[in-house]
Parts: structure tokens; sequence; C-alpha cells
């Protein structure tokens, strides 16, 4: 990055390719919408060409770079381009028997049944889960980018974890 | 705490934050769609261009810098140049008031003593401007003086005898001969002129020193005087003297008064009127007592300049009043000699207008 910020437009075109995909499917996931998250990814880059010259190393890039997406995606929930739900942990799923993820679920292969789960995750935690699992950030790196507390990022994230694995198994 | 001892929701946590849980692997399973295409040429097309283009915020961070470098100098050099010529306009500006006062007759009202120093630059400055006055009144066909508008200290020079030359097949002998006198001539009217100049230089020069002394001990008694007198007396007293061919309440000294023996003696009265026991404190007793011998004791001043300029307007009011009387205009000849002795009282009366005084008996009328 600080190499693209000196004028070397290869620079960024080797950083593009590495963060590119994990990006967009974060996006992606976290949105549950394709234009949108391309929407977003392209806004995202264009923030990180934009803030070249200021860019300091002091943090990861990839801690940076979900952190800026990770405000976009907000921008994206504010102007209701994204539909989310209230962040209530333990609140009992309350649609329909036969339209419960689980019994929804039951007739899809693990793998779409793990993904319709993580569709159903309250946006908080989805994030906190694909900042993990798409960008490897840490629980400090996923709590900055989040800026929120790393306590705060460990909660979200265990509760994912604790929905996604009863999922996995009910099909076990 | 060991691994051993934690809880298993904490290894399985630990477990799926290192990328070991069941969860994580089948995650990694899914299809893993990539960015569209559309997306990657946007992205990749902007951020070329934004390398290729002048970066704006650099730019004028860079600009910026050397602005700065000279502002700071040229705004204090700015300012310094504004207060300079500030400064000069206004002491000009003091200058040419100054003049302009004294060219109208008036005096300065300030005391000549606080001033001591700079009493002969103003001596010569009032004494220019009179002159100049007085050659700007005098008629043009007086003499074919040379220019010599500025009255410098040194004396201009002569003018210069034109180089022999050979003379021209048109100009005769006589011609050249009278060009030669005139020439003479005018030199040696100039070297008159300039003695004269010089000797009414200095003649003022002396008045204004005197004036300077009067006022000063004028001042001095204004000063001391008693704060009843009320009134500004000092505006008073050189009011007076403003003014000389108005008719005045307070009538012109004589102008071709002689000065007194005892004016060594009264001009060094002020200074011993503030300590008369001579022992170093200032004695403010019985001041209005003091005051009233004082004014007794002042001595008449020499002729000042105004007295002096009061004289040549004198002498040309004497000269228009004989002039009504020769025509004859008698009533108008004694209307302005009467106005005349009430401006100047004490100017002795040329023989031949006093048969134009009212008489007692009114002959005269």
């Amino acid at each position: 990055m600080l190499a693209y910020g000196n004028g070397d437009a290869a620079a960024f075109e080797v950083l593009y390719r590495r963060h590119k995909d994990p990006l967009y499917r974060t996006l992606l996931r976290a949105c549950r919408n394709e234009a949108t998250a391309a929407e977003l990814t392209q806004e995202t880059w264009a923030a990180v060409i934009r803030t070249r010259g200021t860019y300091e190393v002091r943090a990861k890039f990839s801690t940076w770079l979900y952190r800026i997406a990770h405000s976009k995606l907000i921008d994206g929930v504010r102007a209701a381009k994204i539909e989310t739900e209230p962040l209530e942990d333990d609140a009992p799923f309350t649609a329909p028997e036969h339209r419960q993820p689980e019994r929804e679920a039951e007739n899809l292969s693990l793998g779409q049944r793990l993904k319709a789960s993580i569709d159903a995750l309250p946006l908080e935690q989805r994030e906190a889960f694909l900042l993990k699992e798409e960008g490897g950030l840490s629980l400090e790196e996923i709590a900055e980018a989040m800026n929120v507390g790393r306590e705060t990022i460990k909660s979200r994230l265990r509760y994912a974890l604790a929905r996604l694995r009863r999922e996995l198994a009910d099909v076990a | 705490m060991s691994p051993e001892n934690r809880e298993p929701e904490d290894q399985d946590f630990e477990a799926f934050m290192a990328g070991r849980d069941e969860v994580s692997r089948e995650y990694r399973k899914l299809d893993q769609p990539q960015s569209p295409q559309n997306v990657d040429d946007a992205v990749l097309r902007m951020a070329r261009a934004a390398v290729a283009a002048p970066r704006a915020r650099p730019a004028p961070v860079a600009a910026a810098r050397p602005r700065r470098r000279w502002q700071v100098p040229l705004a204090l050099a700015a300012t310094v140049v504004l207060s300079l010529s500030a400064l000069v306009a206004l002491h000009e500006d003091e200058e040419a008031k100054q003049q302009a006062m004294l060219e109208t007759g008036q005096t300065l009202n300030v005391p000549m003593e606080h001033d001591a120093a700079p009493a002969s630059a103003l001596d010569e400055v009032v004494v220019t401007a009179m002159m100049k006055a007085e050659r700007r009144q005098a008629p043009a066909a007086e003499a074919p003086a040379p220019a010599a508008p500025e009255p410098m200290p040194s004396p201009p020079p002569p003018p210069k005898p034109e180089p022999m030359k050979p003379a021209a097949p048109s100009i005769s002998a006589d011609a050249q001969m009278s060009g030669q006198l005139a020439q003479l001539r005018a030199s040696e009217a100039a070297a008159q002129r300039q003695e004269e100049d010089k000797a009414k230089k200095e003649d003022m020069q002396q008045s204004m020193a005197a004036e300077r002394r009067r006022q000063a001990y004028a001042y001095a008694q204004d000063q001391q005087a008693p704060v009843s007198s009320g009134g500004n007396s000092m505006s008073k007293q050189y009011g007076s003297r403003m003014a000389p061919g108005a008719a005045s309440p307070v009538p012109m000294p004589a102008p071709a008064a002689p000065p007194r023996a005892t004016m060594g003696k009264s001009a060094a009265q002020p200074h011993a009127r503030l300590d008369s026991d001579g022992d170093g404190v200032p004695d403010f007793k019985d001041e209005a007592e003091e005051a009233a011998a004082m004014a007794a004791q002042r001595p008449p001043a020499p002729p000042t300049i105004l007295e002096k300029m009061a004289l040549v307007g004198a002498e040309e009011w004497i000269a228009l009043i004989r002039k009504l009387r020769d025509q004859p205009n008698l009533p108008e000849a004694r209307r302005e000699l009467e106005n005349f002795r009430r401006t100047f009282p004490d100017y002795p009366l040329p023989e031949d207008l006093k048969p134009l005084l009212p008489q007692p008996d009114g002959a005269g009328k």
C-alpha cells in the first residue's frame, strides 16, 4: 500500500488481487445481495484509492481494509439498502414451524444449510463470523475493524458459533 | 489456566478461532464466489487514473509552503513602509501647517523655553517664510534679479558671465557692450539683494530670539499666575497679537519702541521669582502680589517680527492717509487716521498728518 501511495500502480494490483475476493464474499454474505455487495466493494476500494496518501502502517492492511468495508456496510444499512434483524441473541425463532431454518435445512445439503444458517444470523454476528472466516482476522483485529471491544466480538462469535453448530449437529 | 482446565466452550471457541472447528471446515467447502469482473475493471482503472493524475492533496501543501515563507517578511516590510510613510506625511503636514501659520502672521502658542534646541531652526524657517512673503508682495519690476525663490543659507552663485564668443556679424559692438553692462548690473543687483537679505535675516533672527524670550517670560508668568485669574490667559495674551490689522480690543504695542536698559535683569526675573529667597525652594507665597510687581517691572519687549510687520503696515497705512488727504478726500483721510490711531496708539504720528486730528474746538473738521 505504501508503494501504491508513492505512485506504483502495479503494487495496487497485487494488493487488489490478494484481497478482492474475500472482501467481496464478506460483503456478499453480510448484505445477502450481489448488486449491493458489488456496489459496496467498489466503494470500499475507491475509499482505499482516495486515502492512499494518508495511509499509515498502524495495523495490518486487511484490518484497515475491512474497517473501511464495515463503514460502507453500516452506511448501506442506514440507507436501507441492506435488510437486517434486531440483535436479540436469546430471542427464540418466531417463524412458523415449516419456515424455520432447521426444518428448511433438512431438505438441503450440509453446505446449503450452513449458508442458510449464516444468512439467518444477526448482522453483527454474521459480520464478525465472516471477518474471521473470510478475512482471517483475529479477535483484536475484528474488534478494531468493527470498532467495538474485544469481548463484544468474542460474545458475538460465541453466539454465532453455537447456532451454526446446532444446525450442523441436527444434520449430523 | 491450562487447556485441560478450561471449559469445553472455551476449547471449542479456541478451535474455531484456529480454524480447526467443524463449522470452519464446512464453511471452507462452500462455493467461493469472486468479485464481478466489471468491479475489478472499474477499481483497477480508478487506481491507475489516480496514480497517473497529479496528486491533488500534496500539491497544494507543497505550493503553500513557499508562500508562507515569503508572506511573513512581506507583511513585516509592508508594515514598516506604511508606518514610515505615515510618519513622514505627518511630519511634513506639521511643517506645512507651521509655515502656513507663520506666513499668515500667527505665532506659536508653545512656550519657547520648552524647545530651546530647535529654536534656531525655527527662526530660520520663520525668517525664510517672512522673506518669501515679502518677495511675493514686492513689485515685479523692482529689479531684474536672478530667480532665487528658495532662501538657502549659502548665497546663490552669481550669474555666470557668458564666455567670450566671436561677435556675430549681425551684432554690433555696442550691443555687446550693453549686454555686458546688463550682466554687470544684474550681478551687482544680485549681490546687493543678497546683502539686504542677509541683513534682514539677521535682524529677523534677533527679533525672533527676543520674541521667544518674551513669550517664555509671559508663559512663565502665566504658569505662576493665580488660578482665579481664570480663562486661557495664554490665548488671551497672545491672541491680541494675532491680528495686528484688526480692530482688536487690545492695542498693538509700539513697533519701534527701543529696549530699555533693564532688559537683561528683567529677562532673568521669572526664574529668580520662583525662588526669591535663594534657598532652592520655590516660593509660592503672595503670588498675586509678586505677579503684580512682575507686571509692573516687565520691560517692553524689543520689536518682534509681527511688530515689524505692523510697522510696514503702519507706514503703508500712513501713505494711504496722505494719499487720501492729497486727493483731497479729507473725511476719508480723517476716518482712516482715527482707525490708525486706534490700532497703533503709540505710533509717532507724522507732523503733516496732525492737522487731520480732531481739534477740541472742531477746527480740524
